[in-house]
């Protein structure tokens, strides 16, 4: 045992922890946008599939990681408006859509994979890691947190913004107001619609450009369903962390955490604990979250209610 | 009464037309008949039976038919008799799923071989087909031992095919080095290619030099993580030729040819020599099983090493090595 938690261990694990909690960190803040106005929506994990093949499908042809991202946005965003046309405009119920997006995502992504590239797994060149002057260099805190790519740098630019457009603008204020008190909101003139509109816009290519994250920030490749359930973590991640940005970085980080580590203590033939009771970890993790949060105090009221004038 | 008249009248008409001309047309066409679990029309597992199907039709000139049956057990005894009963001298049932409903059709057709893919049956004209992995993974885990310091596996599930597999490396590696470390992960997911490049990156941080990927598609993140780590970090091709992926880290890629193994049964049933146990296709079965070298890797497994595993190989052939626990 004593071999197994060295500093190189710690620093292995952190830095794995953060690669595998960028995925969950775009699409849960994504998800708290959309959630904050009112809209529930459980197909994120769709909305992942395309972002992360239309990603690697562009950078494949163009080579343009730029582009990439910015298509994986675009499809994200695209997801987003047939979401928002279904459950904002033509009132649907939202987690039947959402079903329906997670099953659009995962049938068309692989329709569109397997028309256009055949698996030899020919793979695109994935954000390289930034070298840090320096900081890269150092023991310990250099693997963990200083050889990253821009992608899971760009984590935490997404928090602060989510934090300031939320807190600190009056477009985030309206949309809070839109998922708690849609009535008011329509009587001062403005229209929740649009409000909800532009949340599940902002959502959807968040939760694109985590799914992007997979296919150009860390895998080269894209697979048939490679978001692999995290759409439905990052869910689990929004309650967990109250539907506070800055919450659901931190939980992102616990289940990447949990995630890092179940990988890392499988590899050590040392431990004797069945590998099942890792793999659970982060599910478990998911289900604890679910009981411990149960004070439902900041719920958003009007979550998964569609809106009706008068 | 005039029914049943009518349907004994019918019944014995049927029944003179297969006496008098049944067995000379069996003899002049033969026909294979294939049951798949799943659509044809999508890559993997009944695709592949599809294109051995297709093979036997060009190659052999015989007559095929599939149907695919999904996931409904009910239908799998009606088409086996469905094939047996139109004189087809060959169906495949592709997947362990269909031994059962064959075992119980067969006896009424003794003329039938009934296949049944990844079975270890052997029980009159009902025969097993099974590709063994594990002894291909044995070589690479005598190749590993020889050349490197730890090993690492990332598998998909833990299902039998795999479990053997990686036990067969395991037994290859400490054949040669009883203290050889192998760790084993299995990411509990065939499409999670980010945990199988994470899994696969703790390892080589914790000191395996080569590591072997066993998790279809998702497997393709192993890979990656050994050629981002450079040229100490070696792996193989699993089922797939991913060579041009990691040139330089590929050391050597194992391939099954599973349907060139049912075109070599099926052409042998055609000429009357009906297998007499249960099909395990090894390294023996050179058209079938096929583990190469790839000299264009940064560390090519070294000359001396290769006539060892040569001997390794002429060893499991020869049933000396056993590879897989029975």
């Amino acid at each position: 045992m004593d071999d197994i938690v060295t500093l190189g261990f710690i620093a292995t694990t952190l830095g794995a922890t953060w690669r595998l909690a960028a995925p969950l960190v775009y699409a849960s803040i994504g998800e708290v946008f959309s959630e904050r106005a009112g809209v529930l929506n459980i197909g994120i994990e769709g909305v992942m599939l395309v972002g992360a093949f239309a990603g690697f499908a562009t950078v494949f042809w163009t080579g343009s990681l730029a582009l990439g991202l910015l298509m994986a946005v675009a499809g994200g965003a695209l997801m987003g408006l047939l979401f928002g046309l279904f459950t904002i405009t033509i009132k649907a119920d939202q987690i039947v859509v959402g079903a329906a997006m997670n099953l659009l995502g995962l049938g068309l992504t692989a329709f569109l994979y397997r028309t256009y590239f055949v698996s030899t797994g020919r793979g695109v060149e994935i954000a390289p890691s930034l070298n840090l002057p320096g900081l890269s260099d150092l023991p310990f805190v250099g693997e963990a947190f200083f050889r990253h790519n821009i992608l899971v740098y760009g984590t935490l630019l997404v928090v602060i913004a989510a934090v300031f457009i939320l807190h600190r603008t009056s477009f985030g204020l309206t949309l809070r107001a839109v998922g708690e008190h849609p009535k008011a909101v329509d009587i001062a003139g403005r229209s929740v619609a649009l409000y909800r509109y532009g949340a599940v816009l902002i959502g959807c290519s968040l939760a694109g450009l985590g799914g992007a994250y997979l296919t150009l920030g860390h895998s080269n490749q894209f697979v048939e369903g490679i978001a692999s359930g995290r759409g439905f973590i990052a869910l689990a991640v929004v309650v967990f962390a109250r539907w506070s940005p800055i919450g659901a970085f931190f939980v992102s980080l616990l289940f990447g955490l949990f995630y890092a580590l179940q990988l890392q203590l499988q590899a050590q033939p040392a431990l004797h604990i069945p590998y099942q009771a890792l793999q659970a970890l982060p599910y478990v993790m998911t289900i604890a979250a679910l009981i411990l949060v149960r004070n439902r105090v900041d719920t958003p009221s009007m979550l998964g209610v569609p809106y009706r004038k008068g | 009464m005039k029914l049943k008249r009518r349907g004994f009248l019918a019944g014995a008409a049927v029944l003179a037309v297969a006496i008098g001309f049944g067995p000379a047309k069996a003899q002049s066409e033969f026909k294979m008949g294939l049951l798949v679990p799943g659509s044809v029309a999508e890559e993997g597992w009944n695709r592949i039976a599809y294109e051995a199907l297709k093979r036997v039709e060009k190659e052999l000139g015989a007559k095929i038919s599939y149907v695919e049956l999904h996931e409904n057990p009910a239908a799998f005894e009606n088409a086996f008799r469905d094939y047996a009963s139109q004189g087809y001298q060959v169906v495949l049932g592709h997947g362990f799923q269909f031994q059962d409903a064959a075992l119980t059709v067969a006896p009424e057709f003794p003329d039938t071989t009934f296949l049944i893919s990844s079975s270890y049956v052997h029980e009159g004209n009902v025969i097993g087909l099974n590709t063994d992995a594990s002894q291909p993974f044995y070589l690479m885990g005598v190749i590993a031992a020889k050349m490197g310091k730890g090993a690492g596996l990332v598998g998909g599930i833990e299902i039998p095919p795999i479990k053997q597999a990686f036990e067969g490396f395991m037994d290859g590696a400490k054949s040669v080095d009883p203290n050889f470390p192998v760790s084993t992960v299995y990411i509990g997911s065939f499409t999670d290619a980010t945990a199988a490049k994470e899994a696969a990156l703790s390892m080589i941080s914790q000191g395996s030099d080569f590591v072997v990927p066993n998790a279809n598609s998702a497997g393709l993140g192993v890979i990656q993580a050994v050629r981002e780590a450079g040229t100490g970090i070696g792996t193989f091709s699993v089922y797939s030729d991913y060579t041009e992926v990691a040139p330089k880290n590929i050391a050597g890629t194992f391939v099954a040819d599973y349907g060139q193994g049912i075109v070599r049964i099926v052409s042998g049933i055609r000429d009357g020599a009906v297998p007499e146990t249960n099909v395990d296709f090894g390294l023996k079965d050179e058209d079938v099983i096929k583990f190469t070298y790839n000299d264009g890797a940064d560390k090519p497994v070294p000359e001396d090493i290769r006539k060892y595993v040569e001997q390794v190989r002429a060893k499991i052939v020869a049933g000396e090595i056993q590879t897989r626990a029975k």
